[in-house]
C-alpha cells in the first residue's frame, strides 16, 4: 500500500532530520521551513517580467513553440503545467503530489533510489515537501522537443524542497531541461532537490540542468539514476553564477550494455563553495560511461570536483576527464578522481589537469590581433563550450545558450 | 630605398640566459632570408620583432622609422606585422575560423567572406578545417598551412615566416611556395629557413646570417651557395675576420 509505505518513509525521515551530510558546510534548516502559496497562471507570458527575463539564463523560454511541455514551480507552488496537444498520449507531466494521488504503483519508485534518511536534506524534503515534477514517457515514444521544467524561488528565507521523478519507459526517448534559479540578490534561501530518474530497457534520457542561484543561496541536490539494459542517460550540468554553497554527488547505476555520461561546466565566482561529484556504478556487463568536467575558479571560489567510476562487471569501460583553470590567487580547485575496479575485465582511466591559462596560447592569440583580455575571454569561452564528440545537438545548444546568455550579462 | 626594419643594440634574455646579444642591422623593403644554425636565436629574433612578452628585451626595434619596442603583439599586428610561427600552439575550444574572423576584423557572429574558399583551395585544405580547434591535433604540415592561410588573410606589411617549409611534403611545399610568391607582391618578407628550395618561389633581395646570437652577417644571394658548400663555419670565419679588422 502506497499510503503505509509513505508513512514509513516519513518516519525514517523524521529520525534523520538533524543528520549532517558527509560533504559540504552544514546548514541549520529549520528556520527556513515555512510555506508560502502562489496563485497559478494560465499562460507563461503572464509571468512577471523580472522572472521571464531571468529564466532565459537557465534555458527556459516562456514561448513553448519548440517545447513538448512545461512544468513551472515558484517557491512552493506549481504555477503552471502544460503538455502540448500533439504530445498527449506520448508522455505525462504533473506535480509529484498529483502523481502520488494518482498512481498506487509509485511505491516502487518513490524514495527507492534515494533513502529518505540519507541526510537532513533528504529528510526535510520528505518532512516538508514543497513540490517537484513527475514526468513519464510512455513505452516506445520518442519525444523530439525538450520538456522544460523550472524551479524558481522569488521569496527570501525559505527552503524549496522538491522531489522529482522521471520515468522513461522501455524504448522511449526524451530531453528534459531543468532550470533552477532565483532573481534574489541579498536574501538567503535554500533549494533541496531530490531527483530519482528511471531509464527502462533501451530508453534514453538526455537531461540538462542549469543552475542560476545567488550569493546567499545554499543548494543541495540529491540525485540518483537507474539505467536499465541498453539504456542511455546523458546529463549536462551547468552552474555559472555565484552561490553560497552547492553540494551534490549524483549516482548512476548502469546496467547491462547501458551508457551513462555526465558532463559539467562550472564557473566559480565570488566566494562560492561548490562541491560537485558524479558516480557511475557499472553493475552489469558492458556498461560504459564517462564523466567530463570543465571548471573555472575565479575570485575566492572554492571548487571540489569529485568523480568516481566503479566497475563491477566484465566488459565495463569508463573514463574520467577533469580540466580546471584558476583565474585568481585566492581561488581553489580540488579534483578528486576515483577509479574503483572490482572485476579483472573492467577498464577504467582518467585524465585531470588544473592550471592557469597557458601564456603561450594567450600570446599566440595576441599576435592575431586579440588584445590580452579578449584573448583570455576567448580561451575561457572556448574552454567552457565543451567540444565533446557525440554530445547531442540539443544538449550542446543548451549549454552554449547558457554560456552566451551569461556572457551578455557580463560574465 | 626605404628602410623598413631597424634593430639597434638588441639584447634578449630568456630565464636569465642571454640569447641575443647586441644585434644591429637594418632591412630595406623587399624579401629577406634569415639563415643560421639551430639554436642560434632566429625564432627568438622573429618573436622579439613581433613583441612576444616571454622575452626580456633591451635595445630598440624600429618599423618604418617608428619605435615599436614597447608595443604589445596585438598593437604590432595592427601596425602590419604578422608572425607565422615555427611551432604554433594548440588552443582548445578556439576554432581556426574564430581566428580568421579576428584577423579580418569581422563580427564573430557573421560568416567568413566567400573568398576564404579560394584560399583554402589554394592550400589544398578542406572547409571542415575551419571548424577545427586551432592547431589541436593538426599534423605538422597542417600547422604550416594554417599559418600561411592566416597570413594570406592578414595581408601584413611585414610577414615574419619562421620555417614555413619545414616538415612539409613536396606537394605542400609547392602550394606554400606559390602562396608566398603571392604574398611577396604586397608584403615585405623575412623568412627563416633551412631548406633553400623555398627560394625557388620567392627570390630574396638580401640574406642575413645570424651567428651565435651575436653577429648578423648581411650579404647578397651568393652567400647561400657558400654556406651550402662550406657550412656555417665559413661565415663565422668571415664575420670574425671582419670584426678583428
Ligand atoms: N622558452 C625558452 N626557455 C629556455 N630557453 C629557450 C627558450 N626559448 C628559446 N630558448 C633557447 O634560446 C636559444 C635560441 O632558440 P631559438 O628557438 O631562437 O633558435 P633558432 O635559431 O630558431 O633554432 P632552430 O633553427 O632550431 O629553430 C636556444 O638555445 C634555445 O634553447
Ligand atoms: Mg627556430
Amino acid at each position: 500500500m502506497l499510503k503505509t509505505y509513505l508513512k514509513e518513509i516519513r518516519e525514517r525521515a523524521l529520525k534523520a532530520k538533524d543528520k549532517p551530510a558527509i560533504l559540504g558546510p552544514d546548514i541549520d534548516l529549520e528556520p527556513y521551513m515555512r510555506t508560502i502559496e502562489e496563485t497559478p497562471i494560465d499562460d507563461l507570458e503572464k509571468l512577471p517580467d523580472e522572472i521571464k527575463e531571468n529564466i532565459l539564463y537557465s534555458g527556459i523560454t516562456p514561448s513553448e513553440n519548440d517545447k513538448a511541455g512545461t512544468y513551472f514551480q515558484i517557491n512552493h507552488s506549481v504555477v503552471y503545467e502544460k503538455l502540448q496537444e500533439i504530445y498527449k498520449g506520448k508522455l505525462e507531466i504533473m506535480s509529484i503530489q498529483e502523481a502520488l494521488e494518482k498512481y498506487e504503483w509509485l511505491e516502487n519508485y518513490y524514495s527507492r533510489l534515494i533513502p529518505p534518511d540519507t541526510d537532513k536534506y533528504t529528510a526535510w524534503a520528505e518532512i516538508k515537501p514543497t513540490g517537484g515534477y513527475f514526468i513519464r514517457v510512455f513505452k516506445g515514444q520518442k519525444v523530439e522537443h525538450p520538456v522544460q521544467s523550472c524551479l524558481y524561488i522569488k521569496e527570501g528565507n525559505i527552503s524549496q524542497n522538491v522531489h522529482n521523478i522521471i520515468i522513461v519507459e522501455e524504448g522511449a526517448e526524451v530531453f528534459v531541461t531543468t532550470g533552477c534559479l532565483t532573481h534574489l540578490k541579498d536574501q538567503p534561501g535554500i533549494h533541496i532537490g531530490i531527483s530519482e530518474f528511471y531509464v527502462k530497457k533501451g530508453g534514453k534520457l538526455y537531461f540538462t540542468m542549469i543552475h542560476n542561484w545567488s550569493e546567499e543561496f545554499h543548494v543541495r541536490p540529491r540525485t540518483a539514476v537507474l539505467v536499465e539494459e541498453g539504456g542511455v542517460f546523458i546529463n549536462n550540468y551547468v552552474t555559472l553564477k555565484p552561490v553560497k554553497s552547492i553540494q551534490s554527488y549524483p549516482t548512476v547505476y548502469v546496467r547491462k550494455g547501458a551508457i551513462a555520461r555526465l558532463y559539467s561546466i562550472i564557473y566559480g565566482r565570488k566566494d562560492s563553495y561548490i562541491d560537485l561529484g558524479g558516480r557511475l556504478i557499472f553493475e552489469e556487463e558492458d556498461a560504459k560511461g564517462e564523466i567530463v568536467s570543465r571548471i573555472i575558479a575565479n575570485d575566492s571560489s572554492k571548487i571540489y570536483s569529485r568523480s568516481e567510476i566503479i566497475g563491477k562487471a566484465k566488459g565495463t569501460k569508463g573514463f574520467l576527464d577533469c580540466r580546471g583553470i584558476l583565474l585568481s590567487k585566492s581561488s581553489q580547485i580540488v579534483a578528486v578522481p576515483i577509479l574503483d575496479a572490482q572485476h579483472p575485465e573492467s577498464e577504467l582511466s582518467h585524465e585531470a589537469a588544473i592550471g592557469p591559462i597557458n601564456e603561450e596560447e594567450i600570446e599566440y592569440l595576441t599576435t592575431r590581433g586579440f588584445d590580452k583580455d579578449e584573448a583570455m575571454s576567448t580561451i575561457t569561452r572556448g574552454f567552457l563550450s565543451l567540444e565533446i564528440p557525440g554530445l547531442p545537438k540539443v544538449a550542446k545548444e543548451q549549454i552554449n545558450y547558457a554560456v552566451a546568455q551569461l556572457e551578455k550579462a557580463g560574465l | 630605398m626605404t628602410e623598413m626594419l631597424r634593430v639597434e643594440n638588441l639584447r634578449v634574455e630568456i630565464k636569465e640566459e642571454t640569447i641575443l646579444d647586441g644585434l644591429n642591422f637594418s632591412l630595406e623593403e623587399g624579401v629577406h632570408v634569415l639563415l643560421g644554425p639551430n639554436g642560434t636565436g632566429k625564432s627568438t629574433l622573429l618573436g622579439t620583432i613581433m613583441g612576444l612578452h616571454k622575452y626580456k628585451v633591451s635595445g630598440k626595434v624600429y618599423f618604418y622609422g617608428e619605435d615599436i619596442t614597447d608595443l604589445t603583439p596585438d598593437q604590432r599586428f595592427k601596425k602590419g606585422i604578422f608572425l607565422a610561427y615555427q611551432l604554433p600552439p594548440a588552443v582548445r575550444g578556439v576554432r581556426l575560423k574564430d581566428i580568421l574572423k579576428k584577423i579580418l576584423n569581422i563580427d564573430p557572429k557573421k560568416d567568413l567572406p566567400v573568398e576564404i574558399y579560394n584560399y583554402l583551395k589554394s592550400l589544398d585544405l578542406d572547409e571542415t578545417f575551419l571548424e577545427r580547434e586551432i592547431n589541436y591535433g593538426f599534423s605538422g604540415g597542417e600547422r604550416k598551412k594554417s599559418e600561411i592561410l592566416q597570413l594570406l588573410l592578414a595581408k601584413p606589411k611585414l610577414a615574419l615566416l619562421d620555417e614555413p617549409d619545414s616538415g612539409v611534403d613536396i606537394d605542400s611545399l609547392k602550394l606554400i611556395g606559390e602562396a608566398l610568391r603571392k604574398i611577396a607582391k604586397e608584403s615585405n618578407l623575412l623568412i627563416v629557413t633551412h631548406n633553400l628550395k623555398i627560394l625557388d618561389y620567392v627570390v630574396p633581395d638580401s640574406v642575413i646570417v645570424l651567428l651565435d646570437g651575436k653577429f648578423v652577417y648581411k650579404d647578397g644571394l651568393e652567400i647561400i651557395h657558400q654556406i651550402e658548400e662550406r657550412g656555417y663555419d665559413y661565415v663565422r670565419r668571415l664575420v670574425y675576420a671582419q670584426n678583428l679588422s
